[in-house]
């Protein structure tokens, strides 16, 4: 195995810009996890949703408009889900919400492969993000780069919403203590909705920039749950620092670990999960454990 | 006496009508064949194809086959061998199907041959193309349409060592039927004087190849080997275009599915590969492309290609055989099949179906992607027949006549 | 004369009587091994319901533990050449059992949702492994065509018999794991299942109780996993998929495995049934299974058999609280507090 320290630095490049998009996905799973206290199983198909549109949307009408349509439509999804679906879950048990979002995302996977058929689909690079780009030994290819800086650019923004404005403040508080965010006068319900909304907006944007990277087909909702939802653990729920840092670690580290045991990288995600969940239960970066009582910590 | 004569009257109409019911039953009594074939999974468009084909075939026959009408039973077979040995499992016990056909997916076809061959039944591989099938794991109820792997690599290695490089990187599919096409270019590479730069494992449903892509790129090799099929199939060729692999080294799929490349967009496309047929290779093809368009305006793809082929071929033989046997008992077929040769196969070579490791052998057509758009996107370099490729007996002691 | 009405009330008796002669009914006798998968996956119910419906854990990966008793089956049949079926079962049930004692210990700890989470990250890993160690699971491909062996002489190729050896374990499951449901440490697991800080202060040792109810668990989803192997006569690493343990878990709930012993059974049946006519009947029948999910989980949580409980309630028939025959696990219908779970 010819380990020099260029493909050593291009895995690790690699591993960000991967690890990257898994953040975008996760940090709506993580907002909505840490504030409604739902865990949304049906994160991964408004991914693959977002997908889905953007490869009709660009067929008929083009790139750019199919780029700003896609993620609004799975806003929209969104927030029928929360409407008919999550809001009757809230307050009971979390398994329940797991269930019924599972179990919607499984039927609404049946529905694309009715509309979509069950051929994958493909779509090009926009033309403006062909190619490679040459630094030093390694080629990198652009889109992957400018990918990159589109993923680091939404997460920095969402990381500012949250910490920096009053908006933001009261997301925070209502994972803290959400009876005390309608005692002080806040509509929760309808702050729930809009984080669903917000989250499920993330997802699909995500869908769409990822869609030219892999192909688009059927699965890839399921697909993506696991890593966006082990990411949205170790980093913390609710924490866009933790997500994005978890995001990093756990692209990087399944990136690099293709040199040394190439058969069983999937595994590493899960192994990092269970020795952070013991260390540090609240993950990394985390300062809810909204999620039932872990004993002695 | 009244009541007595009534009894009777009463008692032959009804023995009449059952009469009628049991005539008819018997007359109309369809041949069931079920089709395990993916409706969804990896191979989900491979399978749509290989139906296809399937259905055409039976047109062909006129719909029956010893004057019993014929009758497909589709079965999901998930390219998954745990469900679609399930299914096949129900086929035969539930509905006493016992000509069975499909698969795609190697694991697949060794699964629902191993539930065939436990049963009795007899299973047409019609687009698995490991080398086992016919080899390791092969079984007498069990044969296979498509050329294997040995046929595949051992047809294009010498073209490839002397036109495209002699430094090969492996990447391979990591289940049976890639791991049976490296194989097989690792056998050739002394004999065609090639040398083996490296390998990687790619798993099942692969999304994002970057970081196999990366180490590819940066081995120096001159030509990818490469053994990857369905939905990971097409998204390593289109990752392989944005990387720009096609410029640093030549690529060598072994097994080049005409729809993986149909699913790229003309400027992506660049590899080479061996196929099993290409559309423009007779007339026959030309026009049996007219009538799967027909049939299905809707598929992934308008031309034949490899599994709507073999799809019907199979068919095509297996009701040859029901025919030539003049009865539906799966050892009788089995012995009318052995040995069998298909000169109307709309291929340039007939068909010969081998009796000892049940394998067909007819053609196989090398080629090189081209960027057009519409259907003719692949141009053929040559076509070869397949028997001087095959393995011998010395190489694959098997004997399934016994 | 109350004693026989008891007896006949008893659902273990119908569940026993029809599964006796169920190759013997008509339309759905035919189907010998669907009637063996059934009794299967009512034992990885009924193992499975020990802890959800007894301890109130919500193990969203049990299906690794089945998975690893097919293959621990397959693996002792192909390199062991084993003869007969017993020996690969006992294999099959201990490395179940083994997976879950030392797993168990980690997590025994662990309440609510991170249970479920750490369940599920063992499970996937272990899944992983199955699908990507050719070596020795077959990856991708499995392990096909084992060949069978026989039970004190009698072959099992036969669909008939091995749905009445398939019956005989269920049988011998079903007593143990309802002693063991009934026996004081399953009221023990009750009652830290309503409220486990109440529990320790009477003195218990909840985790110890976590501990054991798991590894046991463990030690029957084993067992029926290998029985699922010898049935199929292969094994695949489909069955250690988080999504498989979603089955498991919505046929469970669908029952009422939440407030009845025998809710995992009426579960299954009707779980295992529906899903292979559906499937035969729609190709896009997963749209319904996930629907189903959907409507379960907001109209009846504590699946069929707690609306039967709600209507006896209603009724104050004073049925299945006979003392001998308790087979409802607490009296209440609260959906929003099934599980071990902390309020926030």
């Amino acid at each position: 195995m010819d380990m020099n320290v260029s493909l050593v630095l291009a895995l690790f490049f690699n591993g960000i810009v991967l690890g990257l998009i898994y953040a975008v996905v996760a940090v709506g799973f993580s907002l909505v996890l840490g504030v409604a206290q739902v865990i949304n199983f049906s994160h991964g198909l408004l991914f693959a949703f977002g997908a889905y549109f953007f490869w009709s949307i660009s067929n008929t009408a083009g790139f750019w408009i199919a780029l700003f349509l896609s993620p609004i439509l799975v806003a929209i999804m969104g927030l029928l889900i929360e409407l008919l679906l999550v809001r009757r879950v809230y307050g009971q048990d979390p398994l329940f919400g797991l269930l019924i979002t599972f179990g919607f995302a499984l039927a609404m996977e049946e529905v694309i492969r009715m509309i979509w058929g069950k051929v994958a689909r493909s779509v090009s690079t926009p033309a403006f993000a062909q190619g490679q780009l040459f630094i030093g030994d390694i080629i990198y290819s652009k889109y992957r780069i400018i990918l990159a800086i589109v993923s680091l650019f939404i997460l920095l923004l969402v990381w500012w919403v949250i910490t920096r404005t009053s908006f933001g403040a009261i997301i925070k508080a209502g994972m803290f203590d959400s009876e005390m965010i309608s005692a002080l006068g806040h509509n929760l319900p309808l702050l729930r909705t809009g984080i669903f909304v917000i989250g499920a907006f993330l997802a699909g944007l995500a869908g769409v920039i990822a869609a030219p990277l892999w192909s688009i087909k059927s699965g890839m909702g399921t697909d993506i749950l696991m890593p966006a939802f082990i990411i949205a653990l170790i980093g913390g729920l609710g924490s866009i620092k933790g997500t994005i840092v978890a995001g990093l670690l756990v692209g990087t580290v399944t990136s690099l670990a293709v040199l040394f045991i190439p058969r069983f990288t999937d595994i590493l995600p899960y192994l990092m999960l269970i020795v952070v969940l013991f260390y540090k239960p609240k993950g990394l970066f985390g300062e809810v454990t909204v999620l039932g009582e872990v004993r002695g910590e | 006496m009244f009541k007595f004569k009534l009894t009777v009257i009463v008692s032959l109409v009804l023995i009449l009508i059952a009469g009628c019911f049991y005539a008819t039953s018997l007359a109309v009594e369809p041949i069931k064949i079920g089709l395990v074939s993916p409706k969804s999974g990896n191979y989900a468009d491979h399978g749509g194809m290989e139906r296809v084909g399937m259905y055409l075939a039976v047109e062909d026959f006129g719909g029956e086959v010893l004057g019993r009408p014929i009758e497909l039973i589709e079965a999901d077979s998930e390219t998954n061998p745990d469900i679609a040995s399930r299914r096949a499992k129900a086929l035969i016990e539930t509905e006493n199907v016992m000509f069975l056909m499909g698969g795609v997916s190697s694991s697949v076809g060794i699964a629902v041959g191993a539930v065939c061959e436990a049963a009795g039944a007899l299973f047409i591989a019609s687009n698995e193309n490991s080398d086992t099938i016919t080899g390791s794991d092969a079984m007498k109820h069990m044969f296979r349409v498509p050329p294997n792997m040995a046929i595949l690599v051992r047809g294009a290695a010498q073209y490839v060592a002397d036109n495209l490089g002699k430094k090969w990187y492996f990447i391979t599919h990591d289940y049976s039927w890639g791991q049976s096409g490296t194989r097989w270019a690792r056998n050739m590479l002394d004999v065609v004087g090639a040398k083996e730069i490296g390998e990687v494992l790619i798993p099942m449903n692969t999304r994002d190849f970057s970081s196999y892509l990366l180490q590819v790129a940066n081995s120096g090799a001159e030509v990818a080997c490469v053994t990857v099929g369905g939905f990971d199939g097409i998204a390593l060729y289109k990752q392989m275009s944005e990387f720009g692999i096609f410029d640093k080294m030549k690529v060598w799929w072994t097994l080049a599915d005409y729809p993986d490349s149909y699913a790229l967009q003309p400027e992506q496309r660049g590899r080479y590969g061996m196929m099993e047929i290409y559309w423009t290779a007779t007339p026959e093809l030309i026009e049996f492309s007219k009538r799967i368009n027909e049939k299905n305006p809707n598929a992934p793809v308008h031309v034949t290609e490899t599994n709507s082929y073999s799809g019907w071929l199979g068919m095509t033989a297996l009701l040859k055989g029901i025919e030539a046997a003049g009865t539906t008992d799966v050892d009788a077929v089995i012995k009318a099949m052995e040995g069998m040769i298909i000169c109307d196969n709309m291929q340039p070579n007939p068909t010969y179906i081998r009796p000892w490791d049940h394998q067909f052998i007819d053609s196989m057509f090398f080629g090189v992607d081209n960027q057009e758009s519409g259907d003719d996107i692949t141009e053929v370099l040559f076509s070869m027949p397949c028997k001087d490729f095959a393995r011998t007996f010395s190489e694959n002691p098997v004997d399934l006549t016994k | 004369m109350n004693k026989k009405r008891n007896i006949f009330k008893d659902p273990y008796l119908v569940i026993f009587l029809l599964f006796l002669i169920y190759p013997f009914i008509p339309f759905i006798g035919k189907y010998k091994s669907l009637g063996a998968e059934l009794l299967i996956w009512s034992i990885f119910a009924l193992s499975f319901n020990l802890v959800l419906g007894y301890a109130g854990l919500p193990s969203f990966g049990h299906g690794a533990f089945y998975g690893v008793g097919t293959y621990a089956v397959a693996i002792t049949i192909m390199h062991f050449s084993s003869k007969g079926v017993i020996i690969p079962l006992v294999m099959a049930a201990f490395f179940g059992g083994l997976f879950t004692f030392f797993y168990g210990y980690l997590i025994k700890k662990k309440r609510g949702i991170y249970f479920a989470l750490l369940t599920v990250a063992f499970s996937q890993i272990l899944y992983v492994i199955a699908f990507r160690w050719n070596e020795v699971t077959g990856g991708e491909t499995g392990i096909t065509s084992l060949k069978i062996g026989t039970f004190l002489g009698i072959g099992l190729k036969d669909p008939l018999y091995f749905y009445y050896f398939t019956f005989l374990v269920f049988v011998i499951t079903l007593i143990i794991i309802r002693k063991i449901a009934n026996s004081p440490v399953g009221k023990v697991l009750l009652a830290l299942k309503q409220d486990e800080k109440r529990a320790q202060y009477l003195g218990f040792n909840t985790e110890k109780y976590v501990w054991y109810i798991f590894t046991v668990s463990g030690i029957f989803a084993g067992l029926a996993g290998g029985m699922y192997c010898l049935l199929h006569s292969s094994a695949f690493a489909d069955t250690l998929h988080w999504t498989k343990s979603g089955d498991v878990v919505m046929a469970t709930l669908l029952g009422g495995g939440l407030v009845n012993f025998y809710g995992p059974i009426v579960g299954s049946v009707i779980f295992i049934t529906a899903r292979e006519f559906l499937s035969s009947f729609w190709d896009n029948w997963m749209l319904l299974y996930g629907l189903s999910f959907v409507i379960i989980i907001l109209f009846i949580p504590t699946g069929l058999l707690g609306i039967v409980e709600k209507i006896k309630e209603r009724k104050h028939i004073d049925s299945f609280n006979n003392g001998n025959n308790n087979s409802t696990m607490n009296g209440e219908n609260r959906p929003a507090k099934i599980l071990n779970q902390e309020e926030r």
